[in-house]
């Protein structure tokens, strides 16, 4: 009886603990141009986490498909930017856990 | 309150005590230099100005003036001269590039529009210091001046010039959302 009580102690343990709730994954996504649906390269990606969440800020840019890849990343909810130098062009809350394929629509100005 | 005005009540009570002590002891003639020799005391002041008294309370009296007068002549000017206690912001920074540099601003001045002014009010420091004020763009350092507390005008400001900054226009747009809260 003890035993089993061990056990069911260790596992709720380990079931409600913070690491095993915000596990960690690769996040992509496409920056692309919404008309043709064409990639754009050498734009700035920024993934921000909330303020104090301890998590670190990812930064990237776009490759010449205008995708981009953020390998493991914690689950969380993150603001995600979009720019080209100082201008930004694009900012959403995305949440880590539930989407990461991130997709990033732009109109030609 | 300001702790500089204790100090300031402290002078003025002392300078009270002084004048009202001469007076008392002037009326009682209760002070007065060796009877047997009836040498005078000479009191000399800043700017070879000198007196002689045959009664120390006289200079009691008249000394005392400078403490009750000269918190007064202060009082005033007070306001200009905030009281700034120095306190270090300290950190650690995980960035995977460097050389990083951390600046700390009390509130940054938006500028919304060409050709706005700005006008940062920041704590006042002495001698050849220097504040480093910066042009920042969607988190971008576009330029960075630097402006010296000896270059400080009548009128308390210390004018910085940016050179003219001009971005491309982006080549896109998208969705912009307000930044969220649980992010500011």
């Amino acid at each position: 009886m003890l035993k089993r009580l061990l056990i069911a102690f260790v596992l709720a343990v380990f079931a409600l603990s913070p690491a095993s709730a915000q596990g960690s994954k690769d996040v992509t996504g496409r920056v692309f141009d919404a008309a043709n649906r064409r990639g754009i390269e050498n734009l700035e990606v920024k993934l921000t986490p909330p303020r104090n969440s301890n998590l670190p800020i990812r930064l990237t840019s776009t490759d010449q498909n205008g995708g981009f890849r953020f390998p493991q990343v914690r689950q969380s909810r993150y603001l995600l930017e979009v720019s080209q130098g100082a201008n930004l062009l694009y900012r959403s809350e995305v949440d880590i856990a539930t989407a990461s394929d991130l997709q990033v629509p732009l109109q030609k100005r | 309150m300001d702790s500089r005005m204790i100090l300031f009540g402290m002078t003025e009570l002392a300078g009270f005590i002084m004048v009202a002590g001469g007076m008392w002891l002037i009326y009682k003639q209760k002070i007065y230099i060796d009877r047997e020799s009836k040498q005078p005391i000479e009191i000399n002041l800043p700017g070879n100005f000198s007196f002689k008294s045959n009664y120390p309370a006289l200079a009691l009296f008249v000394l005392g003036f400078v403490p009750l007068i000269y918190p007064f002549s202060q009082l005033k000017i007070l306001p200009e001269y905030p009281l700034v206690r120095r306190v270090r912001i300290t950190g650690m920074a995980h960035a995977d590039a460097y050389p990083a540099l951390v600046y700390a601003a009390e509130v940054p001045y938006p500028v919304v529009k060409d050709g706005d002014g700005f006008e940062v009010e920041v704590p006042v420091i002495h001698g050849n210091e220097e504040y480093k004020v910066l042009l920042i763009v969607n988190g971008h350092v576009l330029d960075s001046q630097t402006a010296s507390a000896h270059q400080t005008t009548k009128d308390k400001t210390i004018p910085v010039q940016f050179n003219p900054v001009i971005v491309d226009p982006p080549n896109y747009k998208g969705a912009i959302a307000p930044v969220p809260a649980a992010y500011q």
